[in-house]
């Protein structure tokens, strides 16, 4: 079975765990935590460079779901991909809030010494991705990871297209710079 | 770009465009075609493909176990969950990719029926929102008495847990607080922590009270559920401390700028925002802070729209017709206008406030960005040269307070003459500001003897301090005391490498091991290991070095070992490295 075998064969399947959601069956609501709770985080976290904000993001979007999945249109979007979108503008919400943090929360930084495969290089990436500006960071994370076109950030951040652009520009040369691959 | 000719590069903006096309799309524009047949061009966009591609390649955080427990239980003691509609669609991604660009009148006339509309919305469902996005979002709540206390008086903290709290009888306040500017102080912001116990008293709620330093201006408290920092380590709750400088009744304008210079009142409770609200309504940084944790909600969404530029306008004309501008005002105006992507009128704001404060904190470090700025746009040479020379002397006139030393010497090392460079390196050291994975940066600091001094004694006095704190004073994002130490004893290995103590160096480094793969100063590691003659020992080490591994060049390998640099067991270490790198990563996996 192939990837979009998979995906329509588990489309039905989704719609049903979505409508018993929104009527406040328990299961259904856990199944789709299950399902798309990891994706929320792992966005949210970029964002936000925190462990414990990216938690609040993501319950708070659960916490929600039965009322906000009334605005969801399967017909234009996953599931998955739909939540994701909506985890990201939690996490900006949750952004022009806080503003960037100047360190990493005890979770994160437990969690990095855990790994153990070529730390060292990830932490050199991690920390110029940090040291970027805020408004820098996020463009170029909704740019790059969660794949967003410019129009979408500008609307996104409510800036232009130019504007966008820029900052995204800008990102990459300090990425550049810091990393010392600048020329 | 229509004027570019096909010998012509393209510009650094026009490529990062171009990498963001389609090869196809690439083709329709003249540069794009250009690339296509220009190594060079070819060569820059790969580049910026592989940025994007490294951070893709990031492990991607797991999202922890008891979450979903949490959510469940908060349903559980909710009762069945129907949030408002209304506030569900200020989050829902109602449309888009059908969303045209807002430009600036469709923007004006959008914030009028949003404004309008969300006033209805809020009142109709704001309360029932917010209500619930908090109760989501914190477990109780924390207050302080009194709310703007004098320095040197005692503090009291107060926090009443959520219904369904399960805690324990104990909970911890962990904090910093920071003091008025000692001229001959160890610290340039001069913060210290603080900690206090929380106790749970009969009638549920935690009380707990500490004593302010007789010169503190602001601070951050955070109530946690553990003493000291860890995988378990729940922030409860998160207070902001503004001194007064009359009475308990409002806070003093130094200790807000303080709170803003210091990022303090992230996540607090109460709003710096509203502080500046409140008591200086008129001051520019009042737009640069973070808004409450209450004010969530619909309301944000109405900041969304709000208008930066005729705020800033608006602004401008009020301080340009004073003559007693605070330099909390210059900054925060030069500050504002790099949010507006206003780089011109930030130099301009900058410049003034180089001129009326030059010894002012805020001076040196809005200088090092307008720098930065101007590099960032390829500004020419003799534009940013005569703004260097002035970094040595804002440096002398704050008595040496640097915010963002990173980016100084940065700037120094690129620009600066050799003189310039070593002044800047040994106050980077007695700073405590190093830069770990930067070798280039260590070769300077290692060929010093009084840069070894400097650095040895900074290193020592981290290790000597049991109590955990940050007490690297640099922009390094890492708070973790393992780190910290980790990151003592790599200098302190590097130190003895630059002495030649090549056995003091490998032995220091065992205790700059973190885990099998991780682990700082393995660099320094592996040249003693080389230059003691034990290339097979070496090798696993390279391994850590991943992508800097490019710094460690045979030039540079030859400075740091000097005579007892040998190029074939050089050659031969490296010919190794990407294996070895491989056989690390597997390992570990």
């Amino acid at each position: 079975m192939t990837a979009t075998q998979r995906e329509e064969a588990e489309l039905p399947e989704e719609r049903e765990l979505v409508t018993r959601t929104m009527r406040g069956d328990e299961q259904a609501f856990g199944a789709l935590y299950a399902r798309h709770a990891a994706t929320a985080y792992v966005a949210a976290h970029r964002l936000l460079g925190s462990g414990a904000d990216a938690e609040d993001v993501v319950q708070e979007l659960f916490l929600a779901l039965p009322g906000t999945l009334s605005g969801y249109d399967p017909t234009r979007a996953p599931l998955g991909a739909w939540l994701r979108r909506v985890a990201v503008r939690l996490a900006l919400m949750r952004m022009r809030t806080v503003r960037r943090r100047r360190e990493t929360d005890a979770g994160s930084v437990a969690a990095l010494l855990a790994r153990e495969d070529a730390a060292l290089e990830r932490l050199s990436i991690e920390s110029a991705l940090a040291r970027l500006s805020e408004e820098h960071r996020t463009v170029f994370l909704l740019k790059e990871v969660e794949g967003y076109e410019h129009r979408e950030i500008a609307a996104l951040l409510d800036i232009s297209v130019a504007n966008s652009e820029v900052r995204l520009f800008r990102a990459r040369q300090a990425l550049r710079a810091l990393l010392g691959g600048s020329r | 770009m229509t004027m570019l000719s096909m010998s012509m590069h393209p510009s650094d903006e026009t490529l990062s465009r171009l990498a963001d096309l389609s090869e196809i799309d690439r083709m329709r524009s003249r540069a794009g075609r250009h690339v296509a047949r220009c190594g060079r061009c070819r060569g820059e966009i790969a580049a910026i493909e592989a940025l994007g591609e490294a951070v893709r390649a990031l492990p991607e955080p797991v999202l922890p176990d008891a979450l979903g427990a949490r959510i469940a239980e908060r349903r559980r003691s909710d009762g069945p969950t129907a949030p408002s509609h209304a506030g569900a669609g200020v989050l829902v991604d109602g449309g888009a990719d059908t969303r045209p660009v807002r430009h600036w009148s469709t923007k004006k006339r959008t914030a009028i029926a949003a404004a309008a509309a969300v006033i209805v919305l809020a009142a109709l469902v704001g309360p029932a929102w917010r209500r619930h996005v908090l109760a989501a979002a914190a477990p109780g709540r924390a207050t302080m008495f009194p709310l703007y206390p004098r320095p040197g008086a005692p503090v009291g903290i107060r926090f009443v847990p959520a219904p369904d709290w399960a805690g324990g009888d104990t909970l911890w306040i962990s904090g910093v607080i920071d003091r008025r500017f000692q001229p001959n102080g160890p610290r340039r912001r001069g913060a210290i922590p603080v900690t206090a116990l929380l106790l749970r008293e009969h009638d549920g709620a935690y009380r707990g009270r500490l004593v302010l330093p007789a010169d503190a201006l602001s601070g951050a408290l955070t109530v946690m559920n553990a003493p000291a920092p860890g995988p378990h380590v729940r922030w409860l709750a998160r207070l902001l401390v503004l001194t007064s400088d009359t009475s308990n009744a409002r806070p003093s304008l130094d200790a807000m700028e303080s709170a803003v210079y210091n990022d303090r009142g992230i996540l607090a409770e109460q709003s710096l925002s509203d502080a500046f609200a409140r008591w200086a309504p008129g001051h520019p940084m009042r737009w640069l802070v973070d808004v409450s944790r209450a004010r969530r909600g619909p309301f944000d969404w109405l900041q969304f729209f709000t208008n930066g530029e005729r705020r800033f306008a608006r602004i401008t004309t009020q301080l340009n017709a004073r003559t007693d501008v605070r330099a909390g005002e210059l900054a925060g105006m030069a500050t504002l206008a790099y949010r507006l992507e206003e780089p011109a009128a930030a130099a301009a704001w900058t410049d003034r406030l180089v001129r009326e404060h030059p010894g002012d904190p805020w001076t040196i470090d809005l200088r090092a960005q307008q720098i930065h700025e101007m590099e960032l746009r390829g500004a020419p040479e003799d534009s940013i040269a005569p703004l260097i020379p002035s970094l040595d002397t804002l440096f002398v006139q704050s008595h040496g307070q640097v915010g963002d030393m990173y980016r100084v010497v940065s700037i120094v090392r690129n620009r600066g003459d050799s003189a310039m460079q070593r002044r800047w390196s040994l106050r980077a050291a007695r700073a405590g500001t190093f830069f770990p994975s930067e070798l280039r940066g260590r070769q300077v600091i290692f060929r010093d003897r009084d840069m070894q001094d400097s650095v040895e004694a900074f290193a020592r006095e981290v290790l000597a301090d049991g109590a955990g704190r940050a007490l690297w004073n640099s922009s390094t994002y890492m708070q973790d005391p393992r780190v910290e130490r980790a990151l003592a004893y790599s200098y302190l290995a590097s130190i003895a490498l630059a002495r030649q103590e090549y056995r003091t160096a490998v032995s220091l480094t065992d205790s700059a091991r973190l885990s099998e793969c991780a682990a700082m100063g393995q660099d320094t590691r592996a040249l003693a290991l080389l230059a003691l003659g034990d290339t097979a020992a070496a090798l696993p080490y390279l391994a850590a070095f991943g992508k800097n591994s490019i710094m460690l060049t045979p030039d540079s390998a030859r400075t740091l070992l000097g005579s007892q640099f040998d190029p074939g067991r050089w050659q031969h270490a490296v010919d190794s490295v990407d294996a070895v790198r491989q056989l690390c990563r597997r390992r570990g996996r």
